[in-house]
């Protein structure tokens, strides 16, 4: 899941990327300017934005509005110091689907991230089930039949994604796009290594066929029996 | 005392004046009428008493003087033959009794006895009217009041005297009755004159009670959406309404004004508590160096510093706001003052190799010394922030007429001309963002604004492209040189 942070006190904008990259975490881009947040809000596939509305350049209210009349659906986390009901009123009207007033917790904060997230790929439980397989998003932890399965963290994060879309293919792109931030490495063969590495602890005797390969689109995770 | 409604106000004075009025076209009428019965009543009995007169002289009726008085009586009544006419049974009492010579010698006398008996008591009590006379008299006994006309005359040296009287107990009673009559109708007249006017009040008050509606709908939060209607009020009510409605505004303004600073003062509180915390929370979330330990509270305690500073600012200016907080006045050396301000301030500029030009007159004033340095403090510092690093800084103070003139100019960027005016109000940052990148807390100016003003001083600041910004400051050499 990769999350953009626009918010223009540096040093609160690299906390939250700090905090929000914990392992098994986000991958998280940070903007300190509206202009230059504006333009990666736009052209890149965020699942999660938060929003500082006083901003240089280009103010919060008009990122909003600008993501918006787009079609970009993407969920907007405002994230201010103006605490008035009325700018609380106005910043969900106009498109934000949460509101925080500085200052906050750091874990109220990384909760309401993983509900907003949660929503939009239409889960309300925090536990992705998956025919034989749980995640539980809260813990991190992932049970298959009951069996508790030790991951790695980056291991977590793919198959959190690919739970979440679980039933839909998955193209590497999609994997890179969501899992990488542009501070990250990336490479692809990457990917196919994690995969592997997947399918090993979860179905070490390959009978359940989790996840599986569609060649040329990407992959897919399905509950046995589909 | 509770104070009087508005409606007894009106309806109480002008009753009782009408009231007043009632009783006094009463008592005319009453006057007149009384006059013109008397006088009527008078004429007839001299009249009547014309013809005693003539059966007392003529020595046709010599023989019998007794027995003709009654036919007198009778026909010559132009009055009460009318009366009679009307109202058979009250005919009034008429006597007449006349004599010569002395009292109650040869009397003739006729008509009702009862006015013959006020006649004859008349006619001993008073004083006979002199020759060729008449007096007119108001008598009354207790079989009523009656009228007298006493005519004296000599004949052939024998002085004759003739009283002709006559009942006027009825005449009297009507008019009481009449009287009575026109009192009550103008007492019924009154009541309702009176009850009417009342209502009136209470009509030509309703745009009044309509306005206090209007007025009892303004609250703190629909205040300066209400429409107070100006254009519907009656034009009386419209000064009123006028000073209500520019009391609202004003009101309205300054509300507005105070929750945009406490908004500001709240997101700039805020903000660094965010740091501090998320730095803290970071921190305290995973295991970390020493290094980084160390690095996450010193940047914690930049952040406490940063809002130490703010609060600070804050009281100051809510020390300043203070209507009765006098500054104590002395006697200040400005040139010594900045100085010492420009002392303050060595290390920092020495640090951006910057320069501090001083240009100092011997100026003295009266003011507060703390308050003034915090004044010129703020002044340098704002140079200092907004100039370029390594540029120089003048300050120069001069004597200009009545005033002590101070002068702080940097070598900064042009600040645009629209936002001049507005760089004194509180939190105003040139860029919106309110970014604290400059450090600075965005209350200096007003502070130093609000110092001035307490010293009836003025500030202007004045930008210009590859010039620089210059703030300007006048302050009166003596306190209440200016008010």
């Amino acid at each position: 899941m990769r999350i953009l942070v626009v918010e223009d006190e540096v040093r609160l904008a690299q906390n939250l990327a700090a905090f929000l990259r914990k392992p098994g975490g986000y991958a998280v881009d940070v903007s300190t300017d509206g202009e230059d947040g504006r333009y990666m809000a736009l052209n890149n596939p965020y699942d999660l934005i938060i929003l500082d509305l006083m901003l240089p350049k280009v103010d919060g209210w008009t990122i909003l509005k600008d993501l918006r009349a787009e079609g970009i659906k993407t969920a907007v986390l405002v994230l201010t110091a103006r605490d008035a009901t009325e700018d609380i009123v106005r910043g969900l009207e106009e498109g934000g689907d949460d509101y925080l007033t500085k200052p906050f917790e750091m874990s109220e904060l990384a909760a309401r991230c993983k509900a907003l997230i949660r929503r939009c790929y239409d889960r309300a439980d925090s536990v992705l089930a998956v025919g034989p397989l749980e995640i539980n998003t809260a813990s991190h932890k992932v049970v298959v039949e009951g069996q508790p399965v030790s991951l790695r963290a980056m291991e977590y994060k793919l198959l959190e994604y690919l739970a979440m879309r679980s039933g839909h293919v998955v193209s590497q792109a999609d994997i890179t796009e969501h899992l990488y931030d542009f501070e990250s490495e990336k490479f692809s063969n990457v990917i196919e290594v994690y995969i592997s590495s997947l399918r090993r602890k979860l179905d070490p005797d390959g009978r359940k066929k989790l996840i599986q390969t569609i060649r040329g689109a990407g992959y897919v995770l399905r509950g046995t029996g589909q | 005392m509770k104070p009087m409604s508005l409606k007894w106000r009106l309806t109480i004075p002008f009753g009782l004046a009408l009231a007043v009025l009632t009783a006094v076209v009463v008592a005319l009428a009453y006057d007149t009428f009384y006059e013109l019965i008397l006088d009527q009543t008078d004429r007839f009995l001299v009249s009547l008493g014309n013809s005693v007169s003539t059966i007392m002289i003529d020595p046709a009726f010599a023989e019998n003087r007794a027995a003709h008085m009654p036919a007198v009586l009778a026909e010559d009544l132009p009055l009460d033959k009318r009366r009679q006419d009307d109202d058979a049974d009250e005919s009034p009492e008429l006597a007449a009794y006349a004599w010569f010579g002395k009292l109650g010698k040869d009397a003739v006398q006729a008509g009702s006895e009862s006015c013959l008996r006020a006649l004859r008591e008349l006619a001993r009590e008073e004083v006979r009217p002199s020759d060729g006379q008449k007096r007119a008299f108001d008598a009354t006994t207790p079989d009523g009041r009656f009228r007298v006309v006493w005519m004296a005359a000599s004949v052939d040296g024998r002085p004759g005297n003739i009283l002709i009287g006559r009942s006027t107990t009825a005449l009297f009673e009507e008019l009481h009755e009449l009287l009575w009559g026109v009192a009550l109708t103008s007492g019924i007249i009154l009541a309702a004159v009176i009850v009417l006017s009342g209502a009136l009040v209470v009509i030509g008050l309703r745009p009044v009670g309509k306005t206090a509606g209007r007025l009892a709908g303004v609250t703190t939060g629909n205040l300066g959406t209400v429409d107070l209607q100006v254009d519907t009020v009656p034009a009386e009510l419209k000064p009123f309404v006028h000073t209500v409605r520019d009391m609202l505004d004003g009101l309205n303004e300054s509300i507005q004004k105070q929750k945009t600073f406490v908004a500001d003062a709240a997101h700039d509180l805020r903000t660094p508590l965010a740091v501090a915390k998320s730095t803290l929370q970071v921190a305290l979330a995973t295991d970390h160096s020493k290094t980084e330990y160390r690095q996450a509270l010193e940047d914690a305690t930049d952040d406490l510093r940063r809002m130490e500073h703010l609060v600070g600012e804050l009281l100051t200016l809510a020390h300043l706001d203070e209507i009765d907080g006098k500054p104590h006045f002395q006697d200040v050396d400005l040139a010594d003052l900045l100085r010492d301000v420009g002392a303050s301030f060595e290390k920092q500029i020495a640090a951006s190799s910057g320069e501090l030009i001083c240009d100092l007159a011997d100026v003295h004033i009266q003011g507060g010394a703390e308050q003034l340095k915090r004044l010129f403090r703020n002044m340098v510092d704002n140079a200092l922030r907004h100039g370029p690093a390594g540029g120089a800084i003048h300050v120069i103070l001069r004597r200009k007429e009545s005033m002590a003139e101070v002068c702080v100019k940097d070598q900064g960027g042009a600040i645009p001309p629209e936002k001049l005016a507005n760089l004194f109000d509180r939190f105003y940052r040139v860029d919106a963002s309110r970014t604290q990148s400059t450090g600075g807390s965005g209350l200096g100016l007003a502070i130093a604004r609000a110092i001035v003003l307490r010293h009836g001083g003025e500030i202007d600041i004045q930008s210009e492209q590859n010039v620089g910004t210059r703030v300007t400051v006048l302050l009166p050499l003596a306190r209440g040189a200016i008010s």
